[in-house]
């Protein structure tokens, strides 16, 4: 029987001591998915140190073997704590696929260098013609010996300009069924033929790319999975990932700096917190937040007895998106003018200046702007409701 | 979940889908009777009213959520007859009462013999005057659901500063109602008492009538909102079947993906709302700390979710379900006027607001 609590305090106490101020502000400050990338980096370091980097891993490999009740926990309070978000694409996306497909040389070599954070892995899914129609890519790689050729173009490529290796799902054969022609090829960044075109997000921030591949040689060594299987790999991801992300512990961080919001934020001689139409709104968006983490615990209750929850899955990725961005809007609300300065130096966890706004108006539009992709990526709200509409309903 | 347990709820749905068609529903509620004896009895032969009395009184002890399911087939199946307002609520208040009156009424509620019912929240008490030198019992008991249907009424009492609760047998001369036809098939009725005071009729007074209001009104939201994520389940199956069917422009309306998404929609709306419906009636069976607000907001998730599913059923289906004869615009009927039973959701998230900032 493992003592939660005590298991809480032993996280809040390690947390208590690792988060340094700059930490801690970075955390604050994010208001997206990603962190300032030098503290997430730092964090990163922190938490391999602790042995706490790849809570969802299984020991042999470097996780910490907790179980998903102590998982949660330690999320809840990393969120509480405001530590900064850890860039995810490889110990969260590409870890499970290569522990799962990878061969032994893949797997020694790359695991232990994306737990340090030597390695930073980017995502090459989507191209400028293939998004949610993500079998109809067309990036290439052409066998040339012991080489694969590749050519053409990844974009929403978040943290490439900081990562030194990519993923990427490519066409190995044009002859047959979208999906049975896909490979699956890990891919060095400095190889040459390269280019990376950082592409400005509409807050003024850049996160995500462009990644070019012009004949860009790459070792058949690189294929992860056999050759065309490429997307039975990248789906198996969607399996890991059911019941992995918390949209709870997000939700409810943004309740509780809208509550503290509503207090700073002047409603006559009174605060917002005395106002009932205000108070209305955000009741009605509390409940919903309680509605979607009694979803996610009776997603864990079937996870833990080793049902699957399915298509549930999508039901909480929607919600949680969507509630996430209708928060945005009541703190936009409570913020008003305050919104408008781009701050963009003060969003530096590093920045030891003045802001031109109060902390807590700092974010609140830059997070409803960034928040606009939650429904985007990772699966678009429409084709999440197409996979409800044909594996629940039957349609 | 216990086997008596799977048994209930087996048995229930399985009445109901083979019983409780939605063509004899109509047939009973155009004869005019508030409800249908013969189901009424079998209701009570299987034990129904016995649900959550208490062990002690022939009941088997179940909580709300053990009965969850139950009371979700009494919305798939838009069952009319009070059972759950006479055996779980009124029957509640009773079996918090004295030895003396759980006796006198209990064995009429589990058998049916004895059809109670109970009022709005916000029910102004009843009264006790003297007149002549005699105290009488007065007030108005206003939109009584299934008032109609009721041989006996609970009702508050506010008398030297206390509150209590009596159960009134409608029988009695010194009553006298109003029965109205409701939008959802049953009947209503405006109560009016004047009639001699009768203290043997107290079934709680003080700090103890105070909880029972508390847990009766409690239970009664989350009686609606169980029975409400029912009628949603209704109506988006309904939907999926008719828009299976239903072919224009050379194809099914399902395989349209404008309506599919808004299918999936309804879908969503159900699931958030029958998690957090469970999540509360397990609060309330345990006692927890949250209990009061999980049922709050569980009453008013479902009152917001359950008109707009029943709404877009209406819409997918067309003109069809705009009928009095075609099922699901009873879904969203009967959701409408569960929005203000027991209590309005406004004042319901005011409440909500309070607790969570207290």
């Amino acid at each position: 029987m493992i003592d939660y609590e005590n298991f809480r305090e032993s996280v809040k106490s390690f947390l208590a001591e690792a988060l340094t101020p700059e930490l801690r502000r970075a955390g604050k400050l994010t208001t997206s998915v990603f962190s300032d990338f030098k503290a997430a980096l730092a964090w990163q370091k922190k938490l391999h140190a602790q042995g706490w980097i790849a809570p969802d891993w299984p020991t042999e490999f470097g996780g910490p073997g907790w179980d998903i009740q102590q998982r949660y926990i330690f999320q809840e309070e990393c969120k509480r704590a405001n530590a900064p978000s850890v860039v995810m694409m490889g110990i969260q996306m590409l870890g499970p696929m290569l522990m799962h497909y990878g061969t032994e040389e893949q797997k020694q070599h790359y695991l232990p260098r994306m737990l340090s954070g030597e390695d930073i892995w980017c995502q090459g899914y989507s191209e400028p013609g293939a998004g949610s129609d993500l079998a109809s890519l067309k990036a290439s790689a052409i066998r040339d010996g012991d080489d694969y050729i590749v050519n053409g173009t990844k974009i929403w490529t978040s943290m490439a300009h900081h990562a030194n290796q990519i993923f990427c799902l490519v066409r190995t054969d044009k002859d047959v069924k979208p999906q049975a022609g896909i490979s699956f090829l890990l891919i060095d960044l400095a190889t040459p033929g390269i280019t990376i075109t950082p592409i400005v997000s509409l807050d003024g921030q850049v996160e995500q790319c462009q990644v070019f591949f012009d004949a860009v040689r790459v070792p058949c060594a690189n294929l992860l999975g056999a050759e065309n299987d490429g997307w039975s790999v990248a789906k198996s991801l969607l399996e890991f990932e059911r019941g992995g992300h918390n949209f709870t512990i997000d939700v409810k961080k943004q309740l509780r700096k809208i509550h503290d919001q509503t207090k700073l934020t002047p409603w006559g001689e009174k605060t917002r917190a005395d106002d009932p139409v205000f108070r209305h709104r955000l009741a009605e968006a509390e409940i919903d937040a309680i509605a979607l983490e009694q979803t996610e615990l009776r997603i864990k209750g079937t996870v833990e007895a080793g049902g699957n929850p399915g298509a549930l899955s999508s039901l909480v990725k929607i919600v949680g998106t969507e509630l996430g961005q209708r928060l945005n809007e009541l703190s936009m609300d409570l913020v008003g003018p305050a919104a408008g300065p781009q701050c963009l130096d003060s969003l530096d966890p590093y920045y030891e200046g003045n802001a031109p706004v109060p902390d807590h108006a700092l974010t609140a539009m830059a997070e409803y702007i960034n928040n606009r992709a939650a429904t985007i990526y990772g699966g678009t709200a429409e084709i999440q409701r197409t996979i409800i509409a044909k594996k629940v309903l039957g349609l | 979940m216990t086997d008596e347990q799977k048994m209930l709820q087996d048995s229930a749905e399985r009445y109901l889908r083979e019983n409780y068609e939605f063509a004899n529903r109509q047939n009973a509620v155009d004869s005019g009777n508030a409800i249908d004896d013969e189901r009424w009895r079998a209701f009570t032969d299987m034990g129904w009213a016995a649900m959550t009395a208490p062990e002690d009184a022939d009941g088997f002890g179940f909580g709300l959520a053990d009965i969850a399911p139950v009371i979700e087939s009494f919305g798939y199946y838009l069952v009319r007859e009070p059972l759950l307002e006479s055996a779980v609520l009124a029957g509640g208040v009773i079996a918090a009462g004295s030895e003396t009156t759980k006796a006198q009424y209990l064995p009429g509620i589990i058998d049916g013999s004895i059809i109670a019912t109970i009022p709005q929240r916000d029910t102004v008490p009843l009264t006790i005057q003297a007149v002549d030198g005699a105290d009488r019992l007065q007030g108005d008991l206003q939109f009584v659901p299934s008032g109609g249907a009721a041989s006996h009424v609970l009702a508050p009492i506010e008398h030297d500063n206390q509150n209590h609760w009596t159960i009134i047998d409608l029988s009695l001369s010194g009553t006298s109602r109003v029965v109205y036809q409701s939008h959802d098939g049953r009947q209503g009725a405006h109560i009016t008492i004047d009639m001699p005071f009768d203290s043997g009729c107290i079934l709680l007074s003080g700090a103890d009538a105070d909880a029972a209001t508390e847990a009766l009104y409690t239970r009664a939201m989350l009686i609606a909102a169980a029975e409400g994520v029912g009628a949603m389940q209704g109506a988006l199956d309904s939907t999926v079947e008719y828009t299976q069917q239903r072919e224009q422009f050379g194809q099914p309306l399902s395989s349209f993906q404008a309506l599919q998404h808004r299918m999936a929609d309804m879908l969503i709306q159900t699931e958030l709302a029958r998690s957090l419906v469970l999540a509360a009636c397990q609060a309330w069976d345990t006692q927890a700390n949250n209990a009061s607000t999980l049922a709050l907001a569980a009453k008013a998730k479902v009152d917001l979710a359950a008109r707009s599913v029943t709404q877009e059923a209406i819409q997918m289906h067309g003109g069809i379900a705009t009928t009095n004869e075609y099922k699901v615009g009873h879904y969203f009927k009967r959701v409408a006027l569960l929005e203000s039973w027991p209590q309005h959701r406004d004042a319901l998230i005011a409440e909500f607001i309070q607790r969570r900032e207290a």
